[in-house]
């Protein structure tokens, strides 16, 4: 399973170049940031009223 | 209302994604009306979005009607009025529900009596109806100008967009209308990736910057408080981080679907002077007020008054559309107040401007002290007008 996922991220930064790869990176990072705390405190729109 | 953190809504971008990139014989607008109608069934419900629909097409009955009476410029002023009456009204009655004023409590008073008429003010509050007041008046007055009337799912789409309904932003009719013209740009695999990097970055500023600031303070289920000074800037700051990121959101969903989508923010803590904060702070409502109320209300009293009094109308003009901004938050007397406020502190920024550069034209190059202190004091005057009225606008 690790094997397959080294296997398509690599074939995925061939693919897509250096600088995306990155930016795919950095967009996993902040969805994973982002999860942790919707899970964690489900936001309200508390700034809402409009 | 629409919650970005529900997974509903993010099937539905992904749907509009592969629907709006299909090759269909439709225009933009019309298919981006299509799919905006079915996301609206399926966010909320399919009686609210057929509501929507028939209101959206009645409107467009009626602005068909006006453009027909161009000839007769009596009916074709009456009808404007009217139209105008009618849609401010609506908005009024939609804010002293919302916001109950103590000296203009109608909505409160026709939704306690009147019980038919109770699902209306449902409807507006649902789906945010300030915005959409501010898109009609928008779309009133370039139908005015001679542009196209669209068809009503056209119309649906730029009125009640599924994705701009939580905080705007504001977006421009001629703009939207445009898009039909325009080539559309093939969806490929780095659009898609700079859409998901601004859509994450809205995201992050809401829920891990906003979200995580008010933890860090108030605790996980903690809310806003009015107060001292330091609550009043931790709102602001904390309001800045909310909306930014709704933002960020819709602009990023926008240029997904390729439907014009304006910035609403651009680095407002950075300003030097109150007026250059209102041109980076929600910059689409600032830009429908310049276009909708600031020029035209400006031009009315020069052909009134004469271009002599040029530089007063100029003055005028900015209060009068800053208590707009004051009435469009909240329908208060603290807000309206607020927005005399505001509109004096730009219009005195301006007379002292004016006077500066009469005298000496590079001053403010020379000046560099100013790109510290600039900061600092646009953000204590924000926070000291906020702090006035911000009990109404948490509605504390």
């Amino acid at each position: 399973m690790r094997n397959f996922f080294q296997k398509s991220y690599l074939r995925l930064i061939m693919q897509t170049g250096y600088r995306q790869s990155i930016l795919i990176f950095w967009i996993c990072l902040k969805l994973i940031l982002i999860l942790a705390m919707v899970s964690k405190n489900p936001a309200d729109f508390i700034y809402g009223g409009f | 209302m629409v919650y970005f953190n529900s997974l509903t809504f993010w099937c539905g971008v992904f749907f509009s994604y592969l629907f709006i990139n299909l090759k269909v014989p439709f225009s933009k607008t019309f298919s981006f009306g299509i799919i905006n109608f079915i996301c609206l069934s399926v966010l909320f419900d399919i009686k609210l979005a057929l509501a929507c629909l028939g209101c959206v097409s009645l409107f467009w009955c009626f602005l068909d009607v006006i453009q027909d009476q161009k000839k007769s410029q009596f009916f074709f002023k009456l009808y404007s009025l009217l139209c105008i009456f009618f849609l401010v009204g609506l908005f009024l009655l939609h804010k002293s529900y919302l916001d109950n004023p103590t000296f203009f409590n109608i909505g409160h008073y026709l939704f306690d009596r009147y019980e038919p008429i109770q699902p209306v003010f449902m409807l507006m509050s649902t789906l945010a109806f300030s915005y959409i007041f501010l898109r009609f008046l928008d779309l009133f007055r370039a139908v005015m100008a001679g542009n196209t009337i669209l068809d009503p799912f056209s119309l649906l789409g730029y009125l009640v967009p599924f994705y701009m309904l939580a905080s705007g932003p504001v977006n421009v009719y001629t703009e939207y209308v445009a898009t039909n013209q325009k080539k559309s740009i093939k969806p490929n695999f780095t659009q898609l990736l700079l859409c998901m990097n601004l859509i994450t970055n809205g995201l992050f500023l809401k829920f891990v910057c906003a979200e995580g600031l008010r933890i860090l303070f108030y605790g996980v289920n903690g809310k806003l408080q009015s107060g001292d000074l330091f609550n009043s800037a931790f709102i602001l700051i904390y309001v800045f981080f909310d909306f930014a990121g709704y933002s960020y959101v819709a602009f990023g969903i926008g240029k997904l679907l390729d439907i014009p989508t304006p910035l609403n923010f651009q680095s407002p803590y950075i300003s030097k002077t109150v007026t250059e904060f209102w041109t980076r702070w929600h910059v689409s409502l600032g830009d429908f007020v310049k276009r909708n109320i600031f020029i035209p209300l400006q031009v009315t009293m020069i052909r009134k008054w004469g271009i002599t009094y040029a530089y007063w109308t100029n003055l005028i003009a900015l209060i009068a559309s800053f208590v707009f901004v004051g009435i469009w938050h909240r329908l208060s007397l603290k807000f309206i107040i607020w927005g005399i406020a505001v509109g004096c502190i730009v219009a005195v920024e301006k007379i002292i401007r004016d006077q500066i550069i009469k005298r000496d034209k590079d001053f403010f190059k020379k000046f560099s002290f100013g790109n510290i202190l600039g900061p600092f004091y646009v953000f204590c005057v924000i926070v000291g007008t906020l702090h006035f009225a911000i009990q109404d606008l948490l509605g504390q």
